[in-house]
């Protein structure tokens, strides 16, 4: 018992900051105590004083999950940096746990650092229930004896002080906590909790800051140790938003009037976000029966002159296939957003996965082609919607945008986004249609052809999935529908023309060559960034169009010794006895380079790991760099 | 005085309590439903080993997988198709289906009609809460109207589903509803409908504490319990229930009950007459 930290009050001045680079942060609480919150706002104060910040959300898989359990553990990790981070980051550094149990499950994910720094609520050590204190004495000897640096905070005590009821209240006490353990201005603090709370009334905000205040003083005056993280104030205004709120953004910013959905899990935050505010500039959110009525909803506008997305995840995404084969053969404009989760099926509603490649490239019956783009961090969520629209327009096709659970919920600072008209698609001409113009006036150069509306003068037409000729009558030739599908089939390659290659991240060519695409990215970049940092050949691409393909890519996998697909979707391993060569499953990407660029393009995939770690990319990298060729 | 012993009606022989802690949230009412359908099984002395149980997604159905028995945890909207898939090749088994709102009104609403028109013998339990609870509160066909939820926070707009006429007007042939507050009342009710040889369908009134009560500040489990009285009154069970309530035209009991002939048994006559041709 001497080992354990006591919180003897002693003065606030003599404590000097330590001055660290970075550091992740974890605030853990049964699910509904509010830690999402305190961990959202501690990442948003130090975003807005120009820290880097990346904030996952730690989700139980149920929605109330039982109190004080391993699995019901809810919170946030923040990893806070002197410098931009586009990751999660590895293992915690410091951990806040409302009780012992949500702290257990962390450990057992392996999610802290080795020795790292927990602080505990305390309140369990007393609780009149003999099996808890036991539990709680058991863990914390447990915690110490493993070494880990464990601070017990009287959170329940001090919050008492002030609220009746501190379940609701302990996250802003907690928040203060934070603020000054890590030298934050407590004044954005202030206005963070008049941002959260303003709508609930004066009393609720002085409320909050009261706890706030006393989380500061508590820690000034009981914790002996404190840091400091540079600080670079942005230039330009910033924002902190998630992936998801960011793809509701990047709806509204395109001038899209129509998001089609049904609800389901990771996707469906967004019509909640839109719900709120689509309206307010001219937009509707219609929830529909299920997935393939919100398709046939969005093309049924689409045909009626409005921009439309429907948005989804996993399996609304399959239902939709044969309504975005309706699409692609009316050629009729279409966004469609699946926010990837584990699969098949059911699978693993709030784990990220990018299990949906194939299917978005591939699916639907017989020829169907679609552009295939995926977002690679939040920012990127927001503008990749802009270029999906205008694609979509421009090509009169289907546009697929792939992101997933661990952008869905992540957040990030970007550069606050300056409207601009030419995010906008030109309005859809509606003046009268000449005599000699036909719907499919397929130019022989790029595929495209008319969008006539209806109610266009002399544009009156037949839209079909049937087989159709220039006029859009039925064909029953079999050299008319040929001439369609290689028309359909040409827009790619003219959208192909005009991407340009993707830049390599390190030098142009080397020994080994990482590839990725969507939600992966941060995490390749910084283990490519260790590692070159040890004097070894590695570089990164990262793909942002999956279909078509940009050019030059082939030649610059050519002037790698080797190339490493890394993504988070299912790879057989070479080390399974029962795999080789010849009946290795790659990972989606591999699959796809391979059988275009006739490389031998190798893999690392997993699905285990929530979201993949950069130190997972690092060891992957270093374990094939050392490997004998 | 032992045989009643030995029939008294004891949960823990009908769920896997392995599984526990459970996922539902404090005050849910689909633990309720779950409560009733399981003393209506053990009343009607089915063997586990001959029932299976076929549920959507949605807190509903995963309700389904806390079922000591052979359960089966299927698609998003189409327990019903499943189904029927099993009950017509394997008729020996009792076959019920557990459902929510959106799981059984939305996206698998194609299926219910279909089942009420055919009459095959199944069951179906359909968990009413007037929300999407598992996927974070989304309005569902059976919303009440100017309700709150996460996607329609300016209050429900959208006519709803009286699921009840729905069943009836597809050629169901059993239809019944009643809330999870008379819990003898469903259990009773359950095990009519599971007697009935032909489609069967109750609608639970049941209630989403942590979601939708929370989003229209509808109280805890009690007050939301005893909300459902204020609007519904019990035609077929009991006496009238007091002055004080509102009935909102919406009946309680059993609304249907049509012998016409069964889906399984008609398939089997008729292909004994094409058989003897
Ligand atoms: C094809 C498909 N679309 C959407 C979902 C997501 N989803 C899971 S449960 C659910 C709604 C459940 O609502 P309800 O049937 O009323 O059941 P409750 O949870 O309210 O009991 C939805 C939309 C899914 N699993 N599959
Ligand atoms: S979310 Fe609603 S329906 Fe689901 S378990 Fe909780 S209270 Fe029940
Ligand atoms: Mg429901």
């Amino acid at each position: 018992m001497s080992t354990r930290k006591q919180s003897v009050p002693r003065s606030p001045v003599s404590k000097p900051a330590m001055a660290i680079d970075e550091h992740i942060v974890e605030i853990l609480s049964d699910s509904g105590e509010g830690a999402q919150k305190c961990g959202q706002s501690f990442g948003s104060i130090a975003a807005k004083m120009g820290k880097g910040i990346w904030t996952l959300e730690i989700i139980p898989a149920e929605i109330q999950p039982p109190a004080r359990s391993i699995e019901g553990g809810s919170g946030n990790r923040i990893r806070v940096a002197g410098h931009p981070v586009a990751n999660g980051g590895d293992q915690a550094d410091l951990v806040v746990a409302f009780n012992e149990q949500v702290l257990l499950g962390r450990l057992q994910a392996n999610e802290l650092k080795p020795g790292c720094i927990i602080l505990l609520e305390d309140k369990w050590r007393t609780s009149p229930d003999a099996g808890i204190v036991a539990s709680y004495t058991r863990v914390y000897d447990d915690l110490l004896a493993r070494g880990f640096c464990v601070y017990e905070v009287p959170m329940e005590v001090e919050c008492l002080k002030l609220v009746s009821d501190p379940r609701r209240g302990k996250n802003m006490f907690v928040l203060g906590l934070l603020c000054s353990l890590y030298s934050l201005d407590m004044q954005l603090a202030k206005e963070q909790i008049q941002f959260i709370f303003g709508r609930k009334g004066e009393l609720v905000v002085t409320s909050n800051n009261r706890l706030l205040e006393a989380g500061w003083t508590w820690a000034e005056n009981n914790l002996d140790f404190k840091y400091k993280i540079p600080t670079t104030p942005a230039k330009e205004a910033h924002i902190v938003v998630s992936g998801n709120i960011a793809l509701g953004l990047g709806i509204m910013a395109s001038g899209m009037e129509v998001c089609s959905m049904y609800p389901i899990t990771p996707a469906t935050s967004v019509s909640h976000y839109l719900s709120d505010v689509f309206e307010k500039v001219g937009g509707v959110v219609h929830q529909a029966e299920d997935e393939i009525a919100a398709c046939a909803f969005a093309i049924g506008a689409s045909y009626a002159g409005k921009c439309a997305v429907t948005i989804t995840s996993g399996p609304g995404y399959s239902l939709k296939q044969e309504c975005i084969g309706l699409a692609v053969m009316t050629e009729i404009p279409l966004v469609v957003i699946d926010v990837q989760r584990g699969g098949p099926s059911t699978g693993q509603p709030t784990k990220a996965e990018q299990g949906d490649l194939m299917t978005a490239i591939f699916g639907s019956h017989g020829d169907a082609p679609k552009v295939v783009m995926a977002a690679s961090d939040i920012e990127d969520c927001f503008y990749s919607v802009i270029t999906a629209r205008k694609i979509a327009e421009t090509f009169n096709t289907v546009v697929v945008l792939l992101s997933d659970a661990s952008l869905a919920t992540a957040q990030q600072p970007f550069t606050r986004p300056q409207f601009s008209e030419e995010w906008l698609a030109p309005p859809v001409d509606q003046s009268p249609v000449h005599d000699d113009d036909e719907p499919y006036d397929w130019d022989a150069g790029t595929g495209q052809s008319n969008r006539f509306i209806p109610g266009q003068p002399n544009g009156m037409h037949t839209l079909t999935g049937l087989a159709h000729d220039r006029t859009s009558s039925v064909a029953y030739n079999l050299e008319i529908n040929r001439d369609a599908i290689q028309h359909r089939s040409l827009k790619l390659a003219a959208l192909q023309k005009t991407l340009k290659p993707p830049p390599v991240f390190g030098d142009d060519e080397g020994e080994l060559l990482v590839i990725g695409w969507g939600s992966t990215k941060g995490a390749i970049r910084e283990a490519v960034d260790r590692v070159r940092a040890d004097g070894r050949s590695v570089s990164a691409l990262h793909l942002r169009f999956l279909q078509p393909m940009a050019s030059g890519i082939k030649e610059i996998l050519q002037r790698f010794d080797r190339v490493l697909a890394v993504e988070n979707n299912w790879a057989d391993s070479l080390d399974d006895a029962m795999i080789d060569e010849d009946n290795r499953r790659y990972s989606s990407l591999a699959w796809l380079l391979r059988a275009k660029y006739l490389i031998d393009v190798d893999c690392w995939g997993e699905v285990g790991e929530q979201p993949i770690k950069p130190g997972t990319v690092e060891r992957i990298i270093r374990q094939h760099l050392d490997r004998e060729q | 005085m032992s045989d009643v012993a030995q029939n008294q009606f004891n949960i823990r022989e009908y769920i896997r309590e392995n599984l526990f802690p459970h996922f539902m949230c404090p005050g849910c009412g689909h633990g309720i439903a779950l409560r009733a359908l399981l003393n209506a099984v053990h009343d009607l002395g089915i063997d586990k080993n001959q029932l299976a149980i076929v549920s959507g997604i949605g807190c509903s159905g995963r309700v389904g997988a806390y079922i000591d028995a052979n359960t089966f945890h299927t698609t998003h909207g189409r327990p019903l198709a499943f189904a029927t898939g099993l009950k017509l090749a394997r008729p020996d088994l009792e076959v019920i289906v557990i459902t929510g709102d959106g799981d059984c009104l939305a996206i698998g609403g194609n299926h219910l009609i279909h089942a009420c028109r055919r009459n095959l013998n199944l069951t179906c339990l359909m968990l009413n809460n007037e929300v999407y609870g598992m996927t974070g509160g989304q309005v569902s066909p059976t919303t009440s109207a100017d309700r709150f939820t996460t996607t329609t926070q300016y209050g429900n707009h959208e006519p709803i589903f009286d699921a009840c006429k729905l069943a009836e007007g597809a050629g169901a042939g059993f239809v019944g509803r009643e809330m999870t507050l008379q819990t003898p009342a469903l259990r009773d009710l359950i095990k009519e409908a599971i007697a009935h040889d032909g489609f069967s369908f109750i609608e639970v009134l049941s209630d989403c504490t942590e979601i939708f009560g929370r989003k229209n500040d509808m109280g805890e489990s009690a007050e939301m319990v005893l909300a459902q009285k204020a609007d519904f009154r019990s035609v077929s069970y009991g006496t009238e229930i007091g002055e004080t309530f509102k009935p909102r035209g919406m009946k309680t009991g059993v609304l249907l009950r049509d012998d016409r002939p069964e889906y399984a048994m008609a398939y089997k006559r008729h292909n004994e007459k094409k058989l003897k041709q």
